[in-house]
């Protein structure tokens, strides 16, 4: 059994409940208040009989934000997935999902007919990313720290490494606009275990987690800060490596949006505030980007760099969470969670959103161009650049 | 250049701050590190027993600025479609409580019974719903209040299992299946009841399509209907929360998740990840029902009043020499100010005035930072 802190804190005031956007879409879900805290008293109890429906949490861990006692609620959920008895094709489904950086390494696999996957419980409605055009298969090329530049580690997450090169590429022009060298980390592919974690394989995204942070290894600590581009893998890196598995990183890790906005002068944002404005921005922090930080600093890095004011997509979890809207069963919730952004979309523009998965999920969904904010700075920063 | 006001806290005083101040153009932040008490409250705004009782209140506001402010509350529940439902000059209405007592209040969501005399009514019983005692809380209404209290009982919704709390409940009438079940049920249930009478049901109407949910449910039934809040959590509060929060963002106010744990005089708060966030202003809307991280002492310690322990040393908090009242709510010389209900020792549990003290210290809180 795993190690909590405050695991039995709970007072039973059910604000997670609340919270939690699948419970209000599906009715048979019995909620994170059942799932989580109650069921993990009853399993001290020595009555740890496992509930129907608990894989069909996302792991957003919205209801660990709203909790004011702090439950570990959504990680005790997991623990209880742990338990729950599975089909051994759904195992080997699960266990193939919540490995993306197998599939980073070989990603023109999901070209492959979708019909292949159903028999395996591999979702044939939701939309299949793109392999990105390069060649990402091969280790990315080792980059040393520039001699009196500063420089800064990317985390290249499994979802930007096999399928979305341009976001990779570009976050890295608009550091290097900023005057830091970047450095892609880490040098082959791994995953930093959020996958098998949200899907109650905890010794799997333990082993992911402990591979990933050796392949970081020693390189990271002469790097100024590691940049990530995805808020779950942010998240992972910078709370639950050390809290869940006593992972300990030298550097500090910030966001793309938030190292931007820490770093970008004044004078580049007023610059930026000056081009011509272009379609409206609609900013949706991914869910785990809501809990760990909040949806604010999104905001704000669209504020500060374009004249037209940004709408947030008022939407709590879009339904991707990862390899959540892949799995058959959890189709229809996903669809429901995402479609709900349409009630909010009120005309045409663009979506801005930190996690590959929620990209695709949401273009699928809206009809609206969905983008990493590191792609949208840049443009807006080549934008800037020519003549007008 | 824009002023730009940190709020700390996320549950009624901060979100109503954040609204006023979004209103007069302040650049606003909300810091929180968890949902505030929106939930666990039914959204009534009390005012003490009785309509005079503000002469006692710790803020001094006069007659006509509760007017104003109480006024202005209505224009911004108004706002992001809330109905909200005042008492009019002179007096304090009434709701029933889910154990069938009459509890004053000044403002209330149109959806919640509210009456300035006692009325008889229908009570609503739902079998399945935890905290609807219909026949104990029409003992209690008659015996409370003398008067007439009829009690109308639906059975179990289709689909129901042990697991269905109210939000559940709420979910379901929003749905156009469950909305028919309801008005099915109900409209047999009031067959042979007295018509005109006010029904009033536990508080499942929905939470995204209430107001059409009542106005639906009375042209049908040929009764007044509105509700009861019921315990924690409240589907009212939720219905609210989610509709407060959801104009907040559109009106382009930062929502931060992170607990702060320092905030220094000069208006900068630091979380317990070491973030920091500076501001012209800090306001703490931290001391409500759960403490949600923090109540101000009188000496200028910040608790969380939940496991009684100290957030961090405000080694480098001054006083609380000057204060939004004098006295109660404000440190470091006038740029971090204190809202909310749990200011210097208000007891609003045993007074019914927590509401008027969210509002009246919001306003006072404003009025100092307007004068800067």
């Amino acid at each position: 059994m795993r190690r909590f802190d405050h695991e039995d804190s709970c007072i039973k005031c059910s604000i997670c409940v609340t919270a939690c956007p699948v419970y209000r879409v599906d009715q048979k879900f019995p909620g994170p208040k059942a799932l989580g805290p109650d069921w993990y008293r009853r399993l001290q109890a020595g009555q740890g009989d496992t509930m129907e429906h608990v894989g069909d949490c996302t792991f957003c861990q919205l209801c660990e934000e709203a909790c004011p006692v702090a439950v570990p609620i959504a990680h005790l959920i997991a623990e209880h997935k742990r338990h729950a008895p599975q089909s051994p094709r759904l195992m080997l489904r699960d266990y193939l999902l919540t490995h993306p950086q197998w599939l980073a390494k070989a990603p023109a696999l999901v070209k492959l007919p979708k019909v292949l996957g159903v028999p395996l419980g591999i979702s044939a409605k939701t939309r299949w990313p793109v392999p990105s055009p390069v060649d990402r298969t091969q280790r990315l090329h080792r980059v040393r720290p520039v001699k009196n530049v500063p420089s800064v580690g990317i985390f290249v997450d499994c979802f930007t490494r096999g399928f979305d090169a341009p976001t990779l590429a570009e976050a890295r022009e608009v550091l290097e606009r900023l005057g830091f060298a970047t450095v892609p980390l880490p040098a082959a592919s791994h995953c930093c275990g959020a996958a098998a974690y949200a899907s109650g394989l905890l010794d799997e995204a333990e082993h992911s987690a402990r591979a990933t942070w050796r392949a970081l290894g020693r390189g990271a600590a002469q790097l100024e800060a590691i940049v990530t581009l995805n808020a779950t893998c942010d998240d992972t890196l910078r709370s639950e490596w050390p809290r869940y598995f006593g992972l300990e990183l030298s550097t500090p890790v910030f966001s793309f949006v938030e190292f931007v906005l820490k770093h970008a002068s004044p004078s580049l944002f007023a610059s930026l505030r000056e081009c011509p404005a272009g379609e409206v921005i609609y900013t949706h922090a991914t869910c785990r980007s809501k809990t760990a930080r909040g949806e604010g600093s999104l905001l704000r890095l669209v504020e500060r760099s374009s004249e037209r004011p940004p709408r947030v997509l008022e939407i709590n979890c879009c339904g991707a969470a990862g390899s959540y809207a892949f799995k058959s069963e959890h189709t229809g919730v996903a669809r429901a969670l995402g479609s709900q952004a349409n009630q909010v979309i009120d005309g045409p523009g663009i979506i801005l959103t930190d996690s590959g998965t929620c990209a695709i999920h949401l273009e699928e969904l809206t009809g609206h161009r969905t983008l990493h904010p590191a792609r949208w700075m840049h443009a807006q920063l080549e934008l800037m650049g020519a003549p007008q | 250049m824009t002023v730009s006001v940190l709020v700390v806290g996320r549950g009624p005083a901060g979100l109503l701050s954040a609204s006023y101040l979004r209103q007069r153009g302040f650049d606003v932040t909300i810091l929180a590190d968890a949902d505030g008490t929106m939930s666990m409250w039914s959204g009534d705004f009390g005012f003490g027993r009785s309509a005079d009782a503000f002469e006692s209140f710790p803020v001094k506001l006069s007659q006509s600025s509760w007017v104003a402010a109480f006024q202005g509350l209505v224009d911004i529940f108004d706002s992001f479609g809330v109905p909200l439902r005042l008492a009019p000059p002179g007096v304090i209405l009434r709701t029933v409580t889910a154990t069938g007592n009459l509890r004053p209040t000044f403002a209330v969501p149109a959806w919640q019974y509210a009456s300035v005399d006692p009325e008889d009514l229908i009570i609503v019983g739902i079998a399945g719903l935890a905290d609807s005692i219909a026949d104990a809380q029409a003992v209690s209404y008659r015996n409370h209040v003398r008067r007439e209290a009829i009690v109308v009982k639906l059975t179990r919704p289709p689909g129901w299992d042990p697991g269905w709390g109210a939000i559940r409940f709420a979910s379901y009438l929003d749905t156009r299946a469950g909305l028919a079940w309801f008005t099915r049920e109900l409209g047999a249930q009031l067959r042979h009841a007295p018509r005109g009478v006010p029904v009033i049901v536990p508080q499942i109407l929905g939470l995204d399509t209430t107001v059409e949910i009542v106005a639906h449910l009375a042209g049908e039934l040929g009764h007044p209907i509105a509700e009861f809040p019921l315990l924690s959590p409240s589907v009212g509060g939720v219905r609210i929360r989610d509709r407060w929060e959801r104009s907040l963002r559109r009106l382009g106010v930062h929502f931060i998740t992170g607990r702060a744990q320092r905030v220094s005089p000069t208006a900068t708060a630091m979380t317990d990840d070491g973030r920091e966030f500076a501001a012209d202003y800090v306001l703490l809307a931290t001391g409500g029902v759960l403490g949600g991280g923090a109540s101000v002492t009188i000496d200028g310690a910040i608790i969380d009043d939940l496991v009684n322990r100290e957030l961090g040393k405000m080694d480098d908090v001054q006083s609380l020499d000057r204060v939004g009242h004098p006295d109660i709510d404000c440190i470091g010389g006038g740029r971090v100010l204190a809202v909310g209900r749990a200011l210097g020792g208000w007891n609003p549990n045993k007074d019914h005035n927590g509401g008027a003290m969210v509002l009246g210290s919001v306003h006072m809180a404003l009025s100092m930072i307007s004068e800067d």
